[in-house]
């Protein structure tokens, strides 16, 4: 059996067809949804990112600003960015690019961010929601996650999903999202880690798998049991002295074997990568029909 | 094999004593007396016989306790008026709200407490904290059943733990729990079908799924440790979600119902209403 391939370029594309609706529809009623994008320093990924977020802004009509501020900041001076866009009403989301560096305190940064207004789904308060089940905006690549099991047709519902990893910006807010009582959930999750003494034994026991644990093809087509729906959020640079950077991009799951094995399998790069600046742009416009409710 | 029975009544009381001294330590070192404050409103879902439970329990360990009844007319701004009360009050360090009536809108309730008093862990800043691994208060039945594995001396490294039931006080902060503890961690629920599939493979089996005897020894491991968290009426008896009779025969560790989790689920709120009013 060959997999279905679920593109998350695909996925993503039909998401941002509807935004761009969304949006055109909110801006007839005068509501401009905008990103507020803070970057500290110029790390060349983050840089990359930041560009991609504000090229997807455009692309659906947001309304975008990005402040870039020199790596020597001090954390006060990123702190009254946020002020004044947590302030400002052409900001309905507010975006702080991680890594920050070391001088500055993540947590403190993201906790300045106005609630109603973290997009990235970071902020406890938002977290807390998520647990507790209440509508918040989700972090983006564990809704990226869903977004693509529910989207090919694979509903989490009543399934045996095994989650590798346990980081706290996929593998637990994706546990967290997958077992609530709601659409699109409702699943029985099992969170493995590299606490287990067997991960073999979970992971053959998995309707949906998700492997999250940052390790280049961690897992094996001896691991996968014939069927199963296998998404990678895995993203590692390995050497490769074929390419011009001297790196290609590997995922947590070894591609090839699998894919003849699973039922559905997402592809490295191109499957949750694409998603997680889409459900960014999702949560930005989501925050401002909310603001223009309050 | 029959089980060892995991007991809560004594871990309760060794918890207590540990709580004295530490309250004894606040007020030598520092001149504070921790102080709860209780919100019930007269009402059969008000768990009244807790409430005089818990007070009794404070002034046992020297600790303050106010209990605020509230007539079961009462509103939504009533109950609030009076935690923003409580809020600003400096001899409070932790507000504990009864179960409200259903006309009452308990999760905007809840939200109306003080993070640093919010001894329930309730506040959604608390749960979001909680779930990233930095809590400022820890859910208490969840560190109760937590302190009842501890006694069993099992380690949870590498071992199966499965939970039954997703509710906000247990089955959700507990999964995560365990998973700092370095358990694999399943959680069930109402929709899971063929729920024996996950339970026979538990090695620690957690049960709050709110109906009596669910669990029988045909769904347990061999060996495995079992904690019931289920309180069920029947007639004047209380009964547990597992079926004890028969599941001690397979387990290596219960908790009894009533006598096991129960007990130590009030300790662990004053522990977090200690750490409170040590950070106060």
């Amino acid at each position: 059996m060959a997999a279905k391939v679920i593109s998350g370029k695909e996925v993503a594309a039909e998401i941002r067809k509807e935004l761009t609706v969304q949006v055109a529809e909110l801006k007839e009623k005068g509501i401009v949804p905008g990103l507020g994008v803070v970057l500290v320093g110029e790390d060349p990924a983050s840089v990359s990112y930041v560009t991609s977020k504000a090229k997807g802004c455009q692309e659906i009509g947001m309304f975008e600003e990005t402040v870039k501020l020199a790596k020597d900041t001090a954390e006060e001076d990123v702190l009254k960015v946020i002020d004044r866009m947590n302030h400002d009403p052409k900001i309905s989301g507010i975006l702080v690019q991680l890594p920050l560096p070391a001088h500055i305190s993540v947590e403190k940064v993201i906790g300045f961010i106005s609630p109603e207004k973290d997009v990235d789904g970071f902020h406890p308060v938002n977290l807390g929601k998520l647990l507790r089940g209440e509508e918040c905006p989700l972090p983006c690549t564990p809704h990226g996650v869903k977004q693509l099991l529910v989207r090919s047709g694979n509903d989490p519902a009543g399934k045996h999903v095994v989650i590798c990893g346990r980081s706290n910006i996929v593998g637990k807010p994706l546990a967290a999202i997958l077992m609530q009582k709601a659409a699109g959930a409702n699943a029985v999750v099992t969170v493995v880690h590299t606490g287990a003494k067997d991960i073999k034994h979970y992971t053959l026991q998995a309707d949906i798998l998700v492997a999250a644990m940052g390790i280049p093809h961690a897992i094996t087509a001896d691991m996968v049991k014939e069927g199963t729906v296998v998404v990678d959020v895995g993203v590692n640079r390995v050497p490769d002295d074929t390419k011009k950077s001297g790196f290609r991009l590997a995922g947590d799951v070894d591609y090839e074997p699998i894919a003849e094995k699973a039922s559905f399998i997402t592809p490295v790069p191109g499957g949750v990568g694409p998603m997680t600046v889409t459900m960014l742009l999702y949560n930005t416009v989501e925050a401002a029909i909310r603001l223009n409710q309050a | 094999m029959t089980a060892q029975i995991i007991n809560g009544e004594q871990v309760a009381r060794d918890l207590r004593k540990q709580l004295k001294e530490e309250v004894a330590f606040l007020k030598q070192e520092k001149g504070i007396v921790p102080g709860l404050a209780i919100v019930v409103v007269r009402s059969p879902f008000a768990r009244m016989h807790v409430a005089r439970l818990k007070e009794r329990t404070c002034r046992q360990l020297g600790i303050k306790c106010e209990i605020i009844y509230l007539s079961e007319t009462t509103t939504d701004e009533e109950i609030i008026y009076r935690i923003e009360r409580l809020n600003d009050d400096r001899n409070i360090h932790g507000i504990n709200i009864h179960p409200l009536t259903p006309h009452l809108s308990h999760t905007l309730i809840s939200q109306q407490v003080d993070p640093e008093k919010d001894v329930e862990a309730l506040h959604f800043l608390n749960m979001g904290d909680f779930l990233i691994g930095r809590p400022r208060m820890v859910p208490f039945v969840a560190s109760g059943i937590m302190k009842l594995i501890e006694a069993t001396g099992i380690n949870l490294e590498g071992k199966r733990a499965v939970v039954v039931g997703r509710s906000q006080l247990v089955g959700k902060p507990l999964a995560f729990l365990l998973l700092e503890r370095n358990a694999t961690v399943s959680i069930c629920h109402s929709v899971t079908a063929d729920l024996d599939s996950y339970t026979k493979k538990a090695d620690l089996l957690v049960v709050a799924a709110g109906h009596p005897r669910t669990i029988t020894s045909r769904m347990v491991k061999e060996g495995a440790v079992v904690i019931d968290v289920g309180v069920n009426q029947i007639g004047s008896h209380l009964i547990g979600d597992v079926d004890y009779e028969d599941v001690k025969n397979i387990a290596s560790w219960i908790t009894p119902v009533p006598g096991g989790v129960g007990p130590v689920t009030i300790a662990m709120l004053l522990d977090n209403l200690i750490k409170a009013a040590r950070n106060s």
